[in-house]
């Protein structure tokens, strides 16, 4: 058996070489199919693992409340205040509340356009439960009251520098009618809350905010579970706290774990779509090899005429013939794999993500390429194994 | 060097029996395995009894062959003539196993062929018929040595050994330094000579040799039959030789034509020695 599929292979080895520029034609096709199977689906799970990374690092204990009330925002409707945080807080599954909220603003930039900015009141919970670090001075703290302290995002603060404003501490800005005084600036890469970009905002105390906006109404109440609480049972205990004291409003409890779930889910669903754009171009790839072996086929009528003639059974063509088209496959396979696996590398250094390799790419290329090699190589196989070795002869 | 070259019997082997039944790739080459028949000279290889031969392309019916016996026996060297169109190819095809009769039967070394597989009848050209060709045909990207290792390719015998045997039958006929010689490196003569080694290589009960001499120079094609003669008389190999040229069919201890489908024995123009 060994000697029989050394023979085989060797004889499709020379079988390739012999036709050089039709082999290496076709086995491009394979080589950018398996390619791209394993450069999409590597990348996808790349992409993937970064993403949830990211929503993680948002804290697994964390959840948001948000007001979902449908209907307009009358006086009579109960919404969702700064008053509901040191109650929530005080629940058996919530260690901390942070309430903010936070509208649209202009900075105002000396000679220069003014800025659109968000002004986003906080309490000094906010820098604990979100991703906060400063660059310099203090964060906003519980004895700030309404005081007009401020605290900039990385981004304002260059856009002041760039306007030749000072951006130091002690330094005022205006934004909208008010002055506030910069007591701190944050580092860049702050993420505060979903639909938030911190690096853009001013950051003023939360009392001082909602009497700017004339409302105790909050956005949002960011709260951190006590350690081991499901984000589920928070949730529910969070929600009968709601039922409680505010009946008639419908509030939505966010979970980085539940949008990490449900990305996860998503990303799924992408890398599926990846792999069948991917898996089509390896079809294309295969038609390619099953023209050649054709054409090979074709070419070779004579030779099989003359190893019928010396003995090979019909199964011994269709066998070459087959050999011939997986070492094909096998080697665009390789290939592939190769170039696949060298192009996630790049996109990985551009994207700046962390690489890894995927074994499941790999191991799915290079199975689907042997997998197309027989499969597209079978009916060319079968054509040859087919003539009838005089007409072979004589036509060859 | 094989022993069993010098054997003073023409073998049909016994494989007769079971070729229908087994189809691996297993190696039955060693006359030992495959518990060999000896067939003495003067018994018959092949023998055609009523075989007629009908090419039907569409409602047209063409009869090639009809009613034709033919007894080879073992230790023949025959010739077998006749004009273009009277069937000599087919009755050529038949012989070797390619085409089949459309009616009667062919016993190769006392067994009927009619109900065998085409696995079966593909192992049996293997292992019972060497075949000469007028073009040679031999595979371009091999060199002489593969070439005449090709029929033990399809026998499982291992390459090391092939090779050597390969490279044997190549001193046999005289090509022993050509052994890495590819096809296009080789004169028509040595070309053929390198198709008579393949069809030698695995000791077949017949050799068939179809206008062997037809692509040759008159010089060359006598050297070809020189070498036929001498396989003949020294290893008593049975050869048939298809032919249209009477200096060829001149040097054969049998002269056959084929006429109207039927086979005529002609009378020898000089008794060979």
């Amino acid at each position: 058996m060994m000697n029989f599929i050394a023979v085989h292979t060797r004889e499709a080895v020379a079988g390739l070489v012999a036709n050089l520029q039709r082999s290496v034609l076709a086995l491009l096709g394979i080589v950018v199919g398996i390619g791209s199977v394993i450069a999409l689906l590597t990348v996808g799970n790349i992409a993937r693992t970064e993403a949830i990374k990211q929503f993680e690092a948002l804290g697994t204990d964390i959840v948001s409340v948000f007001d979902v009330s449908d209907g307009p925002r009358s006086e009579v409707r109960e919404v969702l205040d700064s008053d509901d945080a040191p109650q929530l807080a005080r629940l058996s599954t919530i260690k901390a509340a942070s309430p903010y909220t936070f509208a649209s603003a202009r900075l105002a930039l000396g000679g220069q356009q003014d800025r659109s900015i968000r002004r986003v009141g906080v309490t000094s919970a906010f820098a604990d439960l979100h991703i906060i670090s400063l660059a310099r001075g203090r964060f906003i703290s519980p004895f700030d009251g309404r005081q007009p302290f401020a605290v900039i995002g990385s981004e304002v603060a260059k856009s002041l520098r760039e306007a030749g404003e000072s951006a130091e501490i002690g330094a005022r800005l205006r934004v909208e009618d008010s002055i506030y005084t910069i007591v701190g600036e944050l580092a860049p890469g702050a993420t505060g809350p979903p639909g938030v970009r911190i690096e853009d905002s001013l950051l003023i105390p939360l009392a001082l905010m909602q009497r700017v906006l004339a409302t105790k109404e909050v956005l949002g109440i960011t709260l951190r579970l006590e350690p081991g609480i499901h984000y589920l049972t928070a949730g529910e205990e969070i929600e009968a706290y709601f039922q409680a004291t505010t009946p008639k409003m419908r509030v939505r409890v966010d979970s980085p774990v539940w949008l990490v779930e449900q990305m996860e889910r998503q990303m799924r669903l992408f890398a599926i779509l990846l792999g069948a754009v991917a898996g089509i171009s390896l079809i294309v790839g295969g038609f390619g090899i099953m023209n050649a072996m054709l054409a090979s086929v074709t070419e070779r009528r004579q030779e099989i005429g003359i190893r019928r003639a010396l003995g090979a059974r019909r199964l011994d063509i269709q066998l070459q013939f087959l050999f011939e088209s997986s070492v094909l496959c096998v080697l665009g396979g390789l290939l592939g794999a190769v170039i696949g696996v060298g192009a996630t590398v790049i996109i990985s250094v551009v994207a700046d993500w962390i690489w890894q390799f995927s074994m499941n790419a790999l191991v799915l290329g290079l199975a689907t390429s042997g997998a197309v090699g027989l499969a597209f190589g079978y009916f060319p196989a079968r054509q040859a194994a087919k003539l009838d070795p005089i007409t072979a002869l004589r036509d060859g | 060097m094989n022993t069993s070259w010098r054997m003073p019997l023409t073998r049909v082997s016994g494989w007769l029996r079971t070729a229908s039944a087994d189809i691996g790739p297993k190696a039955v080459d060693s006359p030992t395995d495959a518990n060999w028949l000896a067939c003495r000279s003067g018994q018959p290889v092949v023998k055609l009894s009523a075989v007629e031969k009908c090419y039907t392309v569409g409602p047209v019916s063409n009869r090639v062959l009809s009613d034709l016996d033919l007894e080879v026996r073992a230790g023949d060297l025959v010739s077998i003539m006749g004009a273009s169109g009277s069937g000599k190819s087919t009755l050529m095809n038949i012989l070797g196993l390619l085409d089949r009769p459309t009616s009667g039967t062919l016993e190769l070394g006392g067994r009927s062929t009619s109900s065998m597989s085409d696995d079966a009848i593909s192992k049996l050209r293997n292992l019972g018929i060497g075949f000469v060709f007028q073009s040679f045909f031999l595979l371009p990207r091999q060199c002489a040595w593969e070439n005449v290792a090709l029929p033990l390719n399809y026998r499982g015998v291992d390459r090391a050994h092939a090779r050597e045997r390969a490279e044997a039958m190549l001193d046999k006929v005289g090509l022993g330094s050509h052994a890495e010689h590819r096809p296009t490196e080789l004169s028509g003569g040595q070309q053929q000579r390198v198709a008579i080694a393949r069809a030698l290589v695995g000791e077949p009960a017949i050799i068939l040799a179809d206008e062997p001499t037809g692509a040759l120079d008159p010089q060359t094609g006598r050297a070809v039959m020189e070498l036929f003669e001498r396989i003949n008389r020294d290893e008593q190999v049975t050869i048939v030789i298809i032919t249209h040229d009477r200096g060829v069919a001149d040097r054969c201890r049998r002269n056959l034509r084929v006429v109207d489908g039927r086979i005529e024995e002609l009378p020898l123009r000089d008794a060979m020695s």
